[in-house]
């Protein structure tokens, strides 16, 4: 009678374990989410997609890393940053940390917009607010594959969420990326909000278009009569007859931190100093204790400066333009204790013979954080695109009323949108030729864009021999200081390996479908 | 049915008369002293209370109340157990049930004589029956023919009760009663009686024509019968795994803050450095050495059948948010706080996998047992210890002194074509390390009160510890209290309580850090800030004290570091006794910890003054709960003894971990309770972390006629950490014990008095990965509105591996155990290896995946080594001497890494690289390699030849990154002759795991006085003195150590050892690649003992100093060889990196018994 007792005792342990067991063991995420719940709700949903944004404004993006690592490469850019030097002199390893970073921040991203996507189709939020968020995912995925096919070419095209199973990827050949992206660009055309219904600070609908006849553009790359100049025409004059954006008066008003956002912004990455997220874009372009930069205690780091032959290229081409003052700190910059801060061209000594890019001045800025936003794509490109396109496809004739929208801006000191006495500089074109016309609105993209990234693609889309003139020009421009400023090389090996940059070596070191026989040419 | 053994019978009232009369009398007296025994004559109603009786003392009882007859056979009934019996105005019937119950025997009431016989048997029990019968029946037919009875006492002559008497080579035995006296029939006065007692020297002693034979039993301090082996205690002499019980006194338990120190050189293969000296800072313990590259090489830890948490286990450090995240790390602190050292009762270590195996996936690391204080037998006792300890800093740097530094600055200054940089006739010289490290006094009071009766044992203790440390705003205070009580519901039905409450404030400095540079950590500030209290002109007081004037002072005043912590812990056990053979215990426990810590720092630090004040909070919350059901089952067949264990635990562990920064602070006055008046402060933010383990496990030990011990356990182990698929892990041991000495023709030797050989076998697990890593996890992520106001988002921060398990080790081990003169003097040896598979590891991933790495299981790593352990105790009665030392010998292997082979430095290995020393300029790089085919850790990094000469130049032109070298320079080996030195020129230099560690221990005692000597060492290891690359740079314009300036190479000296001044080099190299072999004379204690009479109320008087790490004999030109800076992480081992400094102390205690 006991023992069957005892037997019963033991049966019923393993009753109990056999029962329970898993119930028990079952994992319980607490504190964090996870795919399985995120999409049930809005504001769920909506929170992943802040989290894409969230991704590319990053130290490692567009913050930091990005700005400088594109900035600092395409030659116009001056540093003394230590680790940044390589890429500044035109030597960069694939080994860089810079390099390597950026790329594992922009995949990062790409997964965070994968498994947006891949997630949304089985939520059961109602279709607009649906429709907005894909459009926005596919918005994104768009400009980083856009920015890593312009910067390495071949990359790994990746449209599914990272697992396990899926670790290594072979390099996919540009084309093939490029449909990708011409594909979430059609998409979000689609799904994205009419203007003013979109969240403010988000791109609407044109935003696609726009950035969908960037992509044209460079596809069409520096090929006479290629079908892209058409595609990249079609998108762009909608853009341009929809209204839906207008150019800012006057123009240092677009690098007013309280004005942000504005009607001539297509899409602009938000900072906040009361974010989460910090925000060094002030701190890697502003030197310490200037009238602009009223806290002591701002740590700059003064990353990137340009080069003397940038300054000058630009204030040779238009003295007296407005555009000069909004763009750079140079000369002598009045000090908060009524001292001045001597800066090129008063100064040609090794430290302070670089402007500075006034274009993110924040006063409030501390430390790592400051309030300035980056605006990754606005009306004035689309314009000078415009002209671009306009010239290649049909000659000057009809190109200039979208350059000289840009430039009748650009004189507006006061922005009243009148042309007063004074306002002279700079003039409308005129009277070029078509081969004229076309240096020359790449010199007009480096003066009215400067500072905001697009000189590394600029000065790479037009080939081998444009980007080898553009490094002549600054290793042969007057006032050239061979012990201070960089010599670039410039032989064609060298010059043709720079067209892009090089594949990451962490990536080739772990990626079993890469290896260094597949690494860009040169490197 | 009933087999009945008629010439076996014996009835009881056929004794002779006059024994019976005295063994009447002599219940008698019992009864009326001790036993509670009413005096009911006759009756059918029986009053008896006794325990550890036998059933032949029961059934005289019962025929003494009764007058009935009891009739039985002698060899059943001494087969039988001594039970407990506790009867008041029982029913005969009810008392012959329940004497029986559990028994092999039934009863038979036949008018007025009660006849037991043997039950109908079992199939075994009718074998082991067979087995024995041959064996015994030739005394048992037999009728005694002597009685003899006597008295057995200890050696101070108090009687003893419960003492076994045995006629030797029968089954015929007794007690000793409550007043040590025993009364027993032999055959003839030929037989030989045996005494045996727990804690005591077993005597045998021949008849011949004594009938009155008084008995003084020896003690036997060392030997404890008992061992704790998890999941209950199991008889030593059943031990089958290598089980180290730690030997200590109270009086170093009293010198300590944490149970992990404790273990230190006590026990043979249990390797014990210290992260960081400073108080409450944390230990590094390794069981047979490391076998895991994830983190997971921490022993498991269990204090009274609770597992409490890991050594590890902090606050998130609260500076990886804020402004430059990550630039500040977080002093690692001791987690151990769940008990008191001076709570202790035992400690044991389970080191092979037969003996860890029942706590299965936690196992493999070995397990710590401890267990606490009961209270001591009789009255209650009151004991108050109190010390005190005064430290000193044992080493300091040999750094210029302010009039060499200025020298040594103004000639680098003019070798760079600029003026001096200090006028030397007005400068103020400091010695840092003097002015900032002071004596560390720390004073110790504890009370405990404790006593037990039959019913109840307890044991109360509570204490306050002051322990300031050698940096003036480094210290502990601590307060406990710990309540154990155990109390016998009735016969069958014990609960018993353990109670640990704790406060804990702990306050650090900034030692260890992430940056390299001197503004982040005050060690390095007091070597490197030049010994210049000032350069001004005495009149010019009024200037703005800073980190540039101040140097490491402005770290008393601008920082801190404040934990405190909370902690309750608790384990209630419930035991119920089925039968004689079968205990249930059921346990309850818990473990809850609660913990915050600030971290501030003041504008006048680098950190602060980037961030206009910065204030860091991080909190830890940790519920965990243990349950427990076991069914134990305990019995012995003649020869045969089984001890068995089966059960179901469950344990749950919710912990919560949050953190804050703060900064940009209008005032500084509130400093860590400032939170709320900083104007940038960071999310709070909260992570949770749950995990649970469901677990089956048995064990059986079977053991033949105390010769063959047979061992085998089980775990079955299910978390909640792995996918469905992972989640049950299964853990089996078997183990097998020859106990030689117990064979004849070992006896015959008549040397050993114990033989034992030990063979065993057994899987354990670790699961040393976090929560949650199979999930695809999403994390804040913050963006902002385009109004300027915070939006929260989520991203995936972590790729998911569904196909994570555990690391899975099997162990052998082989033992021999040895005792001579009564085990005066034993030996333990133990050789084993284990092999651990599927190392949980962070594998690379490709980065467009967007992440780094993945979890992944890869790879293998094998542990063999040897430990030895010696013991003795030889006493002559006035002196008393014991001695203990061990030794032990492990050797590691990666024996399969799972990874590719690649290029590293030199080599071709398959391998992968540890962390990144620091985040600085010095030390960026890691210091250790992980590669197949050596052991884990190594060091990697630049081989040198001394310095590069003149003559060089020409012999050998060589190039550091294309940069041609020059004399004075660092020569570097150029591995691949390419001349020049890169990346690819590194090779494995050294290794940071000792060859052995050994550890000594005597106590000599002679009347009142005592001393006690404990030494520890290690050998063969090395140590990557990373200070060396700071405090030797010529070139940064900070402090360097002596022999940097003035054996600094000059085309005069080119003899000098060190390189030229004002060269400057990075590199991890071979140069501060260091020995850190060290013999440590870690504590001597002189004790008194004050003969202390006519004081009624004082009992006992114990006075002693200690002088603690006197002497350490060693190469290493550090503050302490014993150091390993980045404790917790394994990717960053053997590395010297500003670590706190050890101190050399001299204790005074005392220690009153009321």
């Amino acid at each position: 009678m006991k023992k069957i007792l005892y037997f019963s005792y033991v049966l019923l342990l393993c009753l109990v374990l056999s029962c329970t067991k898993n119930e028990l063991i079952e994992e319980d995420p607490k504190g964090f989410l996870n795919d399985q719940t995120l999409f049930d709700t809005e504001a769920g949903a909506q929170a992943a997609l802040v989290g894409c944004y969230a991704g590319i404004s990053t130290y490692y993006y567009f913050v930091v890393a990005y700005t400088q690592f594109l900035s600092l490469g395409s030659g116009a850019f001056w540093t003394d940053h230590a680790a940044s030097l390589p890429l500044a002199k035109q030597i960069s390893q694939p080994t860089d940390a810079l390099i390597n970073n950026v790329w594992k921040e922009a995949y990062a991203s790409i997964n965070s917009v994968n498994a947006l996507l891949a997630n949304m189709p089985k939520s059961p939020i109602k279709e607009s607010v649906k429709n907005q968020i894909l459009g926005e995912g596919h918005f994104l995925r768009a400009v980083l594959y856009f920015n890593n096919v312009r910067t390495w070419g071949d990359v790994p095209l990746r449209i599914e969420v990272a697992n396990s199973n899926n670790l290594n990827m072979a390099r996919t050949p540009k084309a093939q990326v490029y449909e990708q992206i011409i594909a979430d660009l059609e998409a979000a055309k689609n799904l994205l909000p009419a203007p003013q219904a979109q969240i403010k600070g988000r791109p609407h609908k044109w935003a696609a278009y726009a950035l969908l006849a960037k992509v044209y553009l460079t596809l069409a790359e520096n090929v006479d009569g290629s079908p892209y100049w058409k595609k990249a025409y079609d998108e762009a004059i909608q853009v341009y007859n929809s209204n839906a954006y207008t150019l800012v008066r006057p123009y240092k008003n677009l690098w007013d931190v309280s004005k942000q956002n504005s009607s001539e912004s297509i899409f602009e990455i938000q900072y906040s100093m009361a974010g989460g997220s910090s925000n060094g874009l002030t701190q890697i372009h502003m030197p310490s204790n200037t009238i602009y930069t009223p806290n002591q205690a701002s740590s700059p780091t003064r990353r990137i400066r340009t080069h003397k032959a940038t300054f000058n290229e630009f204030r040779n081409q238009y003295p007296g333009d407005p555009r000069i003052n909004a763009t750079f700190l140079y000369g002598d910059v009045p000090k908060k204790d009524g001292t001045t801060l001597k800066v090129y061209p008063t100064n040609t000594s090794s430290g302070e013979g670089y402007p500075y890019i006034f274009k993110y001045a924040d006063p409030a800025w501390v430390a790592s954080v400051s309030n300035s936003n980056f605006i990754y794509l606005r009306y004035a490109d689309v314009l000078l695109m415009l002209a671009e396109i306009e010239n290649e496809l049909n000659g000057p004739g009809g190109a200039y009323k979208y350059i000289n929208e840009v430039l009748s801006r650009a004189r507006d000191a006061n922005g009243n949108g009148i042309a007063e006495a004074g306002e002279i500089s700079p003039a409308n074109w005129s009277g070029m030729t078509q081969a004229q016309f076309r240096d020359r609105i790449m010199l007009e993209r480096r003066i009215e864009l400067l500072g905001e990234t697009h000189e590394f693609y600029d000065t790479r889309r037009r080939g081998l021999a444009y980007l080898k003139a553009y490094f002549i020009s600054h290793n042969t421009h007057p006032g050239f200081s061979a012990t201070n400023d960089f010599t670039f090389p410039v032989d064609e090996t060298s010059v043709s390996r720079l067209l892009l940059m090089p594949i990451p070596s962490e990536e080739i070191n772990s990626n079993g479908l890469i290896n260094a026989s597949n690494q860009n040419p040169g490197y | 049915m009933y087999k009945i053994y008629t010439q076996n019978l014996r009835v009881h009232n056929l004794h002779i008369k006059k024994v019976l009369l005295i063994m009447k009398l002599t219940t008698i007296l019992i009864i009326a002293t001790l036993l509670q025994v009413s005096a009911s004559g006759l009756a059918q109603k029986l009053t008896y209370s006794k325990k550890n009786v036998a059933l032949m003392q029961v059934f005289k009882e019962i025929q003494r109340q009764t007058g009935y007859n009891v009739v039985y056979s002698v060899r059943k009934i001494n087969d039988a157990k001594v039970i407990n019996v506790n009867f008041k105005d029982a029913g005969l019937a009810e008392v012959l049930k329940k004497c029986l119950e559990g028994q092999p025997l039934v009863y038979t009431i036949e008018e007025k004589t009660i006849v037991i016989r043997e039950r109908d048997n079992s199939l075994l029990d009718k074998i082991i029956d067979r087995l024995n019968l041959d064996i015994n029946d030739e005394e048992t037919g037999k009728l005694q023919a002597v009685q003899v009875k006597g008295k057995v006492t200890d050696d101070k002559g108090e009687p003893l009760s419960g003492v076994s008497i045995a006629i030797k080579g029968t089954k015929i035995g007794t007690t000793s009663d409550n007043n040590g006296s025993y009364a027993i029939s032999a055959p003839d006065g030929n037989a030989i009686l045996v005494f045996s007692f727990v804690g005591f020297s077993k005597q045998e002693i021949l008849i011949q024509s004594r009938t009155i034979i008084n008995v003084q039993l020896k003690t036997e301090p060392s030997i404890l019968d008992e061992v704790v082996v998890g999941y209950g205690t199991i008889r030593k002499s059943d031990v089958t795994g290598a089980v180290t019980s730690v030997r200590f006194n109270e009086k170093e338990a009293a010198q300590i803050t944490s149970v992990d120190k404790l273990l230190q050189g006590r026990a043979a293969g249990v390797y014990v450095n210290s992260g960081s000296a400073a108080p409450g800072g944390a230990v590094n313990v390794r069981i047979r050495g490391a076998s895991s590259f994830s983190g997971g090489n921490e022993p498991l830890y269990v204090v009274d059948g609770v597992i409490i948490n890991t050594a590890t286990q902090d606050v998130d450090n609260s500076l990886r948010a804020g402004t430059n995240p990550g630039n500040s790390s977080q002093e690692a602190q001791n987690g151990l706080t769940a008990i008191n050292p001076q709570d202790i009762e035992s400690i044991e270590i389970l080191k092979d996998a037969s003996a860890t195996a029942i706590y299965g996936s936690r196992a493999a690391n070995g397990v710590v047992l401890v267990t606490t204080k009961k209270g001591k037998s009789g009255k209650a006792q009151v004991q108050y210890s109190s010390s005190i300890e005064v430290a000193r800093v044992s080493k300091m740097m040999p750094v210029l002194n302010g009039n060499e530094f200025a020298t040594f600055r103004n000639q680098t200054e003019e070798m760079l074509g600029k003026g001096p940089a200090y006028n030397l006739s007005r400068i103020t010289p400091i010695d840092w390390q003097r002015d900032i490290f002071q004596n560390g006094v720390t004073t110790n009071n504890r009370l405990n009160i404790n006593g037990s009766n039959e019913k109840t044992n307890y044991y109360l203790a509570g204490g306050v510890l002051n322990n300031n440390g050698v940096i003036p705003t480094t210290g502990l205070s601590q307060a406990d209290l710990r309540f154990n009580l155990t109390q016998n519901v009735s016969d069958r039905f014990k609960v018993s309580s353990r109670t640990g409450l704790i406060y804990r404030r702990n306050s650090m400095t900034q030692s260890t850090e992430q940056m390299g540079s001197a503004s982040n950590s005050i060690i390095r500030q007091m070597l490197a800030k030049a010994p210049i209290l000032d350069t001004l002109a005495a009149d010019q007081v009024d200037i703005e004290l800073n980190q540039d004037i101040e140097g490491p002072r402005v770290w008393l005043k601008d920082y801190d570091d404040i934990s405190k912590e909370f902690r309750a812990t608790e384990a209630l056990t419930i035991d119920y006794k089925i039968s004689s053979a079968f205990t249930v215990s059921i346990l309850g426990g818990f473990d809850l910890r609660f913990k915050d810590r600030h971290r501030w720092f003041g504008k006048n630090l680098g950190q602060g003054r980037n961030t206009n004040g910065q204030l860091g909070y991080s909190s830890l919350k940790n519920y965990t709960y243990n349950t427990q059901g076991l069914l134990k089952y305990s019995k012995s067949y003649g020869k045969h003894r089984l001890n068995g264990t089966a059960g179901v635990t469950f344990d749950k562990s919710d912990i919560e971990n949050a953190y804050t920064v703060n900064e940009d602070f209008y005032t500084e006055e509130l400093r860590i309770y400032g939170l709320g008046v900083g104007a940038r402060i960071n999310p709070f933010t909260e992570g949770f972390s749950g995990s649970s383990i469901l677990s089956g496990l048995a064990r059986l030990i079977y053991s033949y006629d105390d010769k063959y011990v047979l061992t085998a356990t089980g775990r079955a182990d299910g978390t909640s950490r792995f996918a469905p698929g992972n989640k049950w892990g299964y853990f089996p041991s078997m183990a097998f014990a020859w106990r030689a000495s117990e064979e004849k023709f070992i006896k015959d030797l008549n040397l050993f008095s114990t033989f034992k050989t030990r063979a065993g076998f057994g899987m354990t697990g670790n699961q040393a990965i976090s929560p949650y890593s199979t999930l695809t996890r999403y994390s804040a992520a913050f963006y902002a509105s385009a109004n300027e106001t915070p939006i929260v988002g989520a991203k995936p921060s972590l790729i998911a591996n569904k196909d994570l398990k555990w690391e899975s080790s099997s162990q052998v081990n082989l033992g021999l155990d040895i005792g001579f003169l009564n085990d005066r003097i034993s030996i333990t040896a133990d050789v084993y290896k284990k092999k651990t598979k599927d190392l949980l590891q962070q594998l690379n991933i490709p980065t467009s995946t967007g992440f780094s790495s993945i979890a992944v299981n890869r790879g293998s790593v094998e542990n063999k080594g040897l430990e030895l352990a010696l013991e003795g105790v030889i006493s002559d009665g006035s002196v008393n001497w014991t001695v203990g030392g061990n030794i032990a010998f492990n050797r590691n292997n990666i024996a399969d890494i799972g990874l590719p082979e690649g290029k590293f430095g030199n080599l071709n290995l398959k391998a992968f690289l540890g962390k990144d020393v620091a985040g600085g300029n010095e030390f960026h790089t890691p210091a250790n390699i992980f590669a197949e085919g050596y052991p884990m850790a190594m060091f990697f990094g630049y081989q040198t030849k001394g310095i590069y000469q003149q003559a060089d130049l020409t012999s050998h032109p060589l190039a550091l990154s294309g940069v041609a070298l020059r004399p004075g320079d660092i020569y570097f080996v150029d591995q691949n002759g390419d001349g020049n030195i890169t990346a690819a020129d590194k090779v494995i230099l050294g290794n940071p795991n000792p060859k052995f560690t050994y550890g000594f221990n005597s106590t000599v005692s002679y009347k009142q006085f005592s001393v006690n000597v404990f030494i520890n060492g290690v050998s063969g290891n090395q140590i990557a003195n990373g200070n060396k690359l700071k405090i030797e740079d010529t070139s940064a314009g900070l402090n360097i150590t002596k022999d940097a300036y003035y054996q600094a190479w000059t085309p005069e000296q080119p003899g000098n050892p060190n390189p030229r001044l004002l060269y400057k080099n990075g590199d991890f190299t071979d140069r501060i690649l260091e020995d850190g072999s060290y013999l440590r004379l870690g504590m001597v204690t002189l004790g008194f003992k004050p003969v202390v009479k006519n004081l009624k109320w004082l009992s006992g008087l114990d006075l002693y100093v200690t002088g603690r790490n006197l002497l350490t004999l060693t190469n290493y030109s550090g503050f302490d060889p014993e150091v390993n800076s980045f404790t917790n992480d394994p990717l960053r081992s053997g590395v010297d990196w500003s670590s706190y400094p050890n101190t050399r102390s001299f204790v005074f205690g005392v220690n009153v018994t009321f």
